[in-house]
């Protein structure tokens, strides 16, 4: 379970594959009994793991007790419930006390609205080489320290990593100065 | 210490009281700081939208290998079960006479027999709707109403002008269904050489080949390949492999 918390939060996404397809044919089992269709069953869960790993990142999974298949099964569910809701289908009576239980915001994950500057800085970024924005990525957003990206990366040594990251900010505010 | 620096302590939660109040005055009183430490905030909250996207792009593509695998477990599934169990018979008598008959000659051109199948159309389903191109449907076509000398030749055509890998293990195919297994031994060498995702079918196939051309040591030596594999045939090469050694 360490393991699969730091692939969560770690690894590049097409890593989580093992993770995604582990889960996957139990989630569709356990969805069998709402009435919805095979695709958005497949949509749920595709948000769901979303919302795993935000929520690995953010270091909520940390401490959690529950496995992480309980934890991503939680807010699967919570999002059944909510889908159901929106599309009138009536929630039975006893996942109806359930669902009051879970509906609960520390589960939701939305994507953030962005400002226009965020949303300009966004085309930016996209402009970025490839490497760079990786780069950034694992730092600003994945939260992994120098160290651990020098060996995710594959890098020579940490110097190597901190004077391309300096870089690539560096890129990254000339493209926000003088937009091509 | 360096701004950038600062500014990652800052995020990362990691500033000493110290550190703290210094970095407080600088957001106060220097407007570039100030900016600076916006832009590594939405920086943050950007790369974040942009690496789950990237995750969702991720997930539709493990969806789309699933679909792939579930369709050809099936149709293949439902087709090789009898295969299988006849496999197993024949494998059965094939050891049963071996050794009890003729302890010494191994009947390689039994073995083939009842070990080759023409490998099914797994191409033209799965990328069909993308390609439409005439040729390659006839060629098809032809391949799978058993007029395996035809498709031969158009898959041999198909290959010279398009150069994709699979149109050789389909040459190859349609030229072992009429027995021509000499010519299809260096069609399917190629084939595996050129490693495309139906490479592992070609080895079964090549392991076939050259046994019924009596090349039993390149056929032990593939089938070996095929079970450390195990992607492909696992099953029916430990059983042949068996018969062999």
């Amino acid at each position: 379970m360490k393991e699969e918390l730091l692939t969560l939060k770690k690894s590049h996404n097409q890593a989580l594959e093992k993770i995604y397809n582990e889960y996957r044919s139990s989630f569709l089992q356990f969805a069998k009994k709402y009435e919805l269709d095979h695709d958005s069953v497949i949509d749920v869960y595709q948000d769901a793991f979303i919302a795993l790993r935000e929520h690995a990142i953010q270091g909520k999974l940390d401490n959690i007790k529950s496995s992480v298949k309980t934890y991503l099964f939680s807010i699967g569910k919570y999002m059944i419930y909510d889908l159901l809701r929106k599309q009138k289908k009536t929630i039975p009576y006893e996942h109806s006390v359930e669902f009051k239980e879970t509906a609960d915001e520390e589960f939701f994950f939305e994507e953030p609205e962005l400002t226009s500057k965020q949303q300009l800085l966004r085309q930016y970024f996209k402009n970025l080489g490839k490497r760079c924005q990786e780069m950034l990525t694992l730092f600003y957003y994945r939260g992994l320290t120098i160290d651990e990206i020098t060996e995710s990366l594959g890098y020579e040594n940490k110097n190597v990593v901190k004077s391309q990251k300096s870089r690539c900010l560096k890129s990254l505010k000339e493209l926000i100065k003088t937009p091509s | 210490m360096e701004q950038e620096e600062r500014i990652d302590k800052y995020l990362k939660g990691e500033l000493t009281q110290n550190e703290k109040d210094q970095f407080d005055d600088l957001l106060k009183n220097d407007p570039a700081f100030r900016s600076d430490v916006t832009l590594l905030k939405d920086l943050k909250v950007v790369s974040g939208i942009e690496d789950r996207e990237e995750l969702r792009k991720s997930m539709k593509t493990f969806e789309t290998k699933i679909d792939t695998k579930e369709n050809k477990v099936i149709s293949l599934f439902g087709k090789y079960k009898k295969i299988l169990v006849a496999a197993s018979i024949l494998l059965l008598v094939a050891i049963g006479s071996i050794t009890f008959l003729r302890p010494f000659a191994l009947d390689t051109n039994k073995l083939y027999a009842s070990n080759f199948e023409p490998y099914k159309n797994v191409v033209t389903p799965i990328i069909r709707g993308e390609n439409t191109e005439e040729n390659e449907v006839m060629a098809f076509a032809s391949y799978e109403s058993e007029n395996y000398k035809l498709a031969a030749a158009q898959f041999e055509t198909l290959f010279e002008t398009t150069k994709r890998p699979y149109f050789l293990l389909y040459q190859a195919n349609a030229l072992m269904a009429i027995d021509d297994a000499k010519k299809a031994i260096p069609l399917l060498e190629q084939h595996i050489k050129l490693n495309d995702q139906l490479a592992e079918r070609g080895k079964w196939y090549l392991a076939l080949a050259y046994l019924k051309e009596k090349r039993k040591k390149e056929s032990i030596a593939i089938l070996k390949e095929i079970i450390q594999k195990g992607v492909f045939k696992k099953g029916s090469a430990t059983q042949l492999l068996k018969v062999l050694d």
